[in-house]
């Protein structure tokens, strides 16, 4: 896990791979809609039983068993700051590979899949300042709403690892 | 020249694996000898010039010589360069050109580690680039000065022969460009003195038809070990059908390059391991591809057909290798039919290029010396052709050295070895072991019994510094009479003429060859029954087959899967058979039955005795619907019945099912399993180099090579264990003078040994030096603040000499280079705790050390004890579970706030995993099963720490499946992995070790069993507080 990632290369990848168009899942999330690069994605599943874990931050609600691999699973909410919400029908996992690694995101809802094309990528002005600030790559410009796009490496990395020296101080 | 440059196709790139596989093998093999060779020079005092075992020597020239094979074969010329020059010191070495001195050993040493870095980096390209030519330097001025002691003015020639022969071996490729060269030199000289070509016509003829040599001579070794020999059986299957695949489709120009590779992958491998047979066959095959190769590089018919004869024969072989009583009857015609198409090949005009080259026949060398000694005279030819084996076939040949010409005898032992490759020397004048000693040596006659046709014979022959060769067929013998009336072969100057039958049909040119390879083949099974017997008592060799790990590991993941469901199966089952206890059911229904058939005839009794009433009628109508009724449940539970049976069929197919998957999971850990002796053989190199470094004197004793473990544990053990055999030499045995001072041996004593113990796999690291000061460590670790002075003074010496495990603890009062570098004693606990392993130390002051390695049987599959805490399911490894023990609630006490239980007289704390534990969301199901006086505790324990882990629940035992978090998240405090239930659930397992810490952490300082309740201080009475009240807690609800 590259502790020296930041959002500069990043950003070069959006914008290198952006070329022409590029598909993306879009899912719902506190009533922002995110956009997440399709290659990235493996599955979407239901909800099922979490085995919690101990010693972890309160984002992580635990491991599933996804066909004989264990994968952890990231609330995003909890992630970005927002407020748990229950389960209803419409919560999905996003099973996604991140960096190596298989993870599981928790979902309001996943919406659709979509084409974009460069045109339509904004970079992020630099005052946004709300959800997920600090995953943000670019803004895509849909017909009559804007779409996040995350930076879904940064999900599983920068917090974490401060997580874990805390962890270490602490203990 | 980069290594990898050379690998560009599919095929080479397969073949890298194959070079790597077979050259860690020859790396371990050169390590082995040069020990054994450096504890010989170290017996020397310096400057003594003494020829030291042959034997040896050779076999480090055979491994340093198969890997500049090998490396030649798949273009890594920096292997090849390097390994060379070893090749050369060994050689010089057996020639007695070179006495091997220690500083000799240590060179060719570090030229071997040289060597596996850049074999190291072929496995693994990122690796940085090893330089080599410093050691390469070395080695040649080494070479060099030995050169000038011999002959102060032969240096330059030295070295210009040993660039000769660097050139020769580079790319074998040169070699044969040599041959090509020499071959059209004749053929030119031929087409301009046809006369002299009949000699050569007379030698193929011969050539063909000497059936009772090739193979009588050589034998193959009788003694090989089982284990190369299937290597070698496995390698050759597949080499085979290479071969006739190639053989079969032979259309591109490639193919014959790829046959060549494949033939000299048989031979390699043969002559490794003593199989001389079919290691000449495949010789013979080489050779002949190669010339081709060199010429036109297009198969001939014939050639195809001898090859594919020659791959049959050798697959014969292999077969009956398979069977412990390899036959190599077929080799001899094999071996013919190559023979005759090559020659046919030779004399083809068409087949080698014939410009370009320069003039030099043989014959037209410049004038010799003394010609008189040149010519070969009749009766030197008869006396040589006395001494040669029956029926041979072959030539005398005099090679003339130019005048003066510096270190003749080494010219003539390279000759000599020439010939040895490509046939048998059966006279040779002055003898071999007279080079030394010849004042005039100018003259070098040789008898050979070969198969190669004259003008690679000569090309053989032809060296620099050879003035001129002379050759004369021998006279074909096939039998002992013939040999005795026969008279003296027809010479060079003789004229045999009229058989200008260059093109001439071999088979035809050739019609004795079909008595003799009868007669041969008799002969050979006659010596073959003769091995038979002798190898009556060899065991047959197993058969074995490569595998890549990758596939080993998924089949251990399904072996995995496997056990998880049938875990799933036997769950079902039970349940299944709980339900269907229903045998009270049947008799119940048929009791019914017989109520309602006493009623119905009641009924009737009664509707006879009495008027009809509708009332009664309606009754028994009722009654008779209620009869049917039951009669249906009857039925039913007739069928009830049957599942019953099918659930015990079930239960019967389950039961079989487990042992199958048990049997299974054996099996796989079985194939992965591999004896630990190479990585134990590792450390005689350390401890060899720690010695120099230390001016230690040690002794490596190693036992239990032949303990197995898990491939995959074997690579993950061999940086621990090199750290503590660091440890031990480095801080354990003491200097020499030291020793003696103290009354033990000079010479230390460190022991490697491992061994089965239960579950487990034991590996102890044993030294006999000054052991570990319990003061001193006292003292180190109050300094290092890792313990208060006050805990230390509580300490025994068993708890002090655990310390050394903590991060930031070296005993060594200065940092040495050997232990200061590296991994500290913290890494190399955690790296065994990554195994599942756990890693101990003892020792006495004064006697010595001993570290003990406990490693489970397989790093996959643990057996666990699955319990149930607050709801969630963990799971304990059953290695670290000391007892379940239920205690009740009276029983319990509390000792300054720590709760406590006394378990047959000892006093264990009671630890709750929730208050060691920090979760960031309560447990799913509250836990129900309180029995509110009395708890369960599984008293776990590592080393000698032991604490009771509360738990709600006990499942059972289980083995499970371990899978890594650190896969897709990362490793978290006191769990070791997590493991997929039959349930399909995931459940965690519990880190022992790790939680041992966290519960002295939660209390402060180390503290252990009955110590425990000393140790807390006033500051943990509040959280003991806490985790009493919960304890109360959970217990209430």
């Amino acid at each position: 896990m590259p502790a020296t990632m930041t959002q500069t290369p990043a950003q070069e990848q959006w914008q290198g791979e952006a070329k022409g168009t590029m598909q993306l899942v879009s899912f719902q999330l506190a009533q922002e809609e995110y956009g997440i690069e399709i290659t990235k994605v493996q599955e979407i599943i239901l909800m099922g039983e979490i085995t919690r874990v101990p010693q972890t931050p309160p984002y992580i609600k635990g491991l599933i068993n996804l066909r004989s691999t264990v994968i952890p699973i990231f609330d995003l909410r909890l992630r970005f700051g927002l407020a748990e919400q229950p389960r209803t029908d419409e919560t999905r996992i996003m099973v996604i590979n991140v960096a190596g690694k298989t993870i599981g995101i928790i979902v309001d809802a996943v919406s659709e899949v979509l084409r974009i094309s460069q045109e339509q990528i904004a970079p992020p002005p630099p005052t946004v300042a709300g959800l997920g600030e600090e995953f943000l790559v670019g803004l895509a410009k849909l017909e009559n709403r804007l779409l996040i796009l995350l930076d879904i490496d940064g999900i599983l990395v920068e917090k974490e690892l401060e997580e874990v020296e805390e962890l270490a101080a602490n203990a | 020249m980069t290594d990898e440059v050379g690998i560009q196709d599919d095929f080479l790139e397969s073949m890298l694996g194959d070079f790597i596989d077979e050259s860690e093998g020859l790396l371990q093999q050169l390590n082995e000898n040069l020990l054994v060779l450096d504890d010989w020079a170290g017996a020397l005092s310096p400057g003594d010039e003494v020829a030291c075992d042959t034997d040896l020597i050779n076999e480090l020239f055979r491994a340093a010589h198969s890997l500049k094979g090998l490396s030649a074969m798949l273009r890594l010329d920096n292997i090849n360069v390097l390994t060379h020059m070893m090749e050369n010191v060994f050689d010089a070495a057996r020639n007695g050109l070179l006495f091997i001195q220690s500083e000799t050993v240590d060179l060719i040493f570090r030229a071997v580690d040289r060597l596996s870095a850049m074999i190291d980096r072929l496995k693994d390209p990122s690796l940085a680039e090893v330089k080599t030519e410093c050691i390469l330097q070395e080695i040649r001025q080494l070479l060099e000065a030995n050169g000038a002691q011999k002959e102060a003015s032969s240096q330059a020639d030295a070295e210009l022969a040993m660039k000769q022969e660097l050139k020769d071996v580079v790319g074998s490729a040169e070699e044969t460009v040599e041959t090509v060269a020499n071959c059209v030199e004749e053929l030119q000289a031929d087409a301009e003195h046809p006369t002299r070509q009949m000699p050569d016509v007379e030698s193929t003829d011969a050539a063909a038809p000497s059936p009772t040599t090739h193979f009588q001579g050589i034998q193959d070794e009788s003694d090989v070990p089982a284990n190369y020999l299937a290597i070698f059986i496995d390698e050759c299957d597949q080499s085979l059908d290479d071969l006739s695949d190639l053989l079969l489709t032979h259309q591109s120009d490639k193919s014959v390059e790829n046959l060549m590779i494949t033939c000299h992958r048989i031979k390699g491998s043969a002559a490794s391991i003593g199989l001389a047979r079919p290691a000449k066959l495949s010789h013979l095959m080489e050779d002949v591809l190669q010339e081709l190769l060199q010429s036109d590089g297009r198969l001939t018919d014939e050639i195809n057909d001898a090859l594919l004869t020659c791959t049959d024969a050798l697959r014969k072989y292999v077969e009956t290798l398979k069977q412990g009583d390899p036959q190599s009857a077929g080799f001899e015609n094999a071996y013919q039919a190559l023979a005759k198409a090559r020659i046919q090949h030779d004399e083809d005009p068409s087949a080698g290029p014939n410009e370009l080259v320069k003039e030099t026949p043989e014959n037209e060398l410049p004038a010799s010396a003394s010609p008189a000694s040149q010519a070969l005279t009749d009766e030197e030819i008869a006396r040589v052709a006395e001494d040669a084996p029956e029926g041979a076939h072959g030539f005398v040949a005099r090679m003339t050295f130019e005048a003066n010409l510096p270190l003749v005898e080494l010219k003539a032992g390279l000759l000599i070895e020439r010939v040895n490759s490509i046939g048998q020397i059966f006279y040779c004048s002055p003898a071999e072991t007279e080079f030394e000693a010849q004042d005039n040596f100018t003259s070098l006659t040789l008898g050979i019994a070969t198969s190669i046709s004259r003008k690679n014979l000569a090309s053989k022959l032809d060296l620099a510094g050879v003035a001129s060769v002379t050759m004369t067929s021998l006279p074909s013998q096939t039998s002992p009479a013939d040999k005795q009336a026969s008279t003296p072969a027809p010479t060079v100057s003789a004229d045999v003429s009229k058989k200008l039958t260059s093109e001439e049909n071999p088979q035809q040119a050739a019609p004795n060859p079909p008595q003799p390879s009868e007669k041969q083949p008799t002969e050979t099974s006659r010596g073959d029954a003769n091995t038979k017997s002798q190898r009556r008592g060899v065991s047959k060799p197993a058969e074995t087959l490569r595998v890549d790990i990758e596939r080993l590991d998924q089949l251990m993941n399904l072996a995995g899967q496997l056990v998880i469901n049938k875990a799933r199966f036997v769950q079902i089952s039970d349940g299944l058979r709980h339900l269907t206890q229903v045998k009270n059911l049947a008799q119940s229904v048929e009791g019914a039955l017989g109520l309602v058939d006493r009623m119905g005839s009641d009924l009737n009794s009664m509707t006879r005795e009495a008027q009809a009433s509708p009332l009664v009628d309606n009754i028994s109508n009722l009654s008779r619907q209620l009869r049917d009724d039951l009669e249906s449940v009857q039925k039913e539970v007739g069928k009830l019945s049957e599942v019953r049976g099918l659930v015990g069929d079930l239960s019967e197919a389950v039961h079989q099912l487990d042992r199958a998957a048990d049997g299974i999971q054996k099996s796989v850990m079985d194939t992965r399993m591999v004896p630990i002796g190479p990585l134990f053989g590792r450390f005689k190199r350390v401890v060899r180099d720690l010695t120099r470094e230390t001016e230690k004197e040690v002794t490596l004793q190693i036992t239990g090579e032949k303990t197995e473990l898990d491939k995959r544990m074997i690579d993950e053990l061999g940086d621990p264990l090199i750290h503590m055999v660091r440890n031990s030499v480095d801080h354990g045995v003491e200097l020499p003078e030291d020793r003696v001072a103290a009354g033990k041996p000079r010479s230390g004593v460190v022991k490697l040994d491992a061994f089965h113990r239960g579950n487990q796999i034991v590996i102890q690291i044993t030294d006999d030096g000054k052991g570990l000061d319990p003061a001193k460590l006292r003292n180190k670790a109050i300094a290092r603040g890792l313990v208060t002075e006050a805990d230390a003074e509580r300490m025994t010496p068993q708890q002090v000499f655990q310390l050394i495990w903590e991060p930031g603890f070296s005993t060594a009062e200065k940092v040495t280079e050997v232990s200061g570098r590296g991994m500290g004693m913290d890494i190399v606990r955690s790296k065994i705790e990554e195994l599942n392993g756990t890693v101990e130390l003892d020792s006495t002051p004064g006697e010595g050390t001993v570290f003990t390695i406990r490693l489970p049987l397989t790093m996959a599959i643990l057996p666990t004890l699955l319990c149930r805490i607050n709801g969630d399911v963990f799971a304990i490894p059953v290695e670290s579970v000391l007892e379940i023990v239920r205690v009740r609630n009276s029983e319990l006490s509390t000792v300054r706030n720590q709760r406590t239980a006394t378990v047959r007289g000892r006093v264990v704390s009671v630890v709750a995993l929730a208050d060691m534990f920090t979760w960031n969301r309560p447990p799913q199901e509250t836990n129900a099963e309180s029995e509110a006086n009395e708890i369960t505790l599984v008293i776990i324990g590592v080393d000698d720490k032991e604490i009771g882990l509360l738990v709600h629940g006990l499942i059972g035992e289980e083995d499970i499946v371990i899978k890594s978090m650190s896969e897709n998240y990362r490793n978290v405090d006191g769990i070791a992995g997590a493991s997929i239930l039959g349930d399909g659930r995931v459940s965690l397992i519990l880190d022992v070790s790790s939680i041992l810490d966290m519960s002295c952490r939660m209390r402060g300082g180390p503290s252990q069993g009955d110590e425990v309740a000393k140790v807390a201080s006033n500051e943990e009475c509040a959280g003991a507080d806490d985790s009493a009240l919960k304890l109360n807690a959970t217990l209430s609800i």
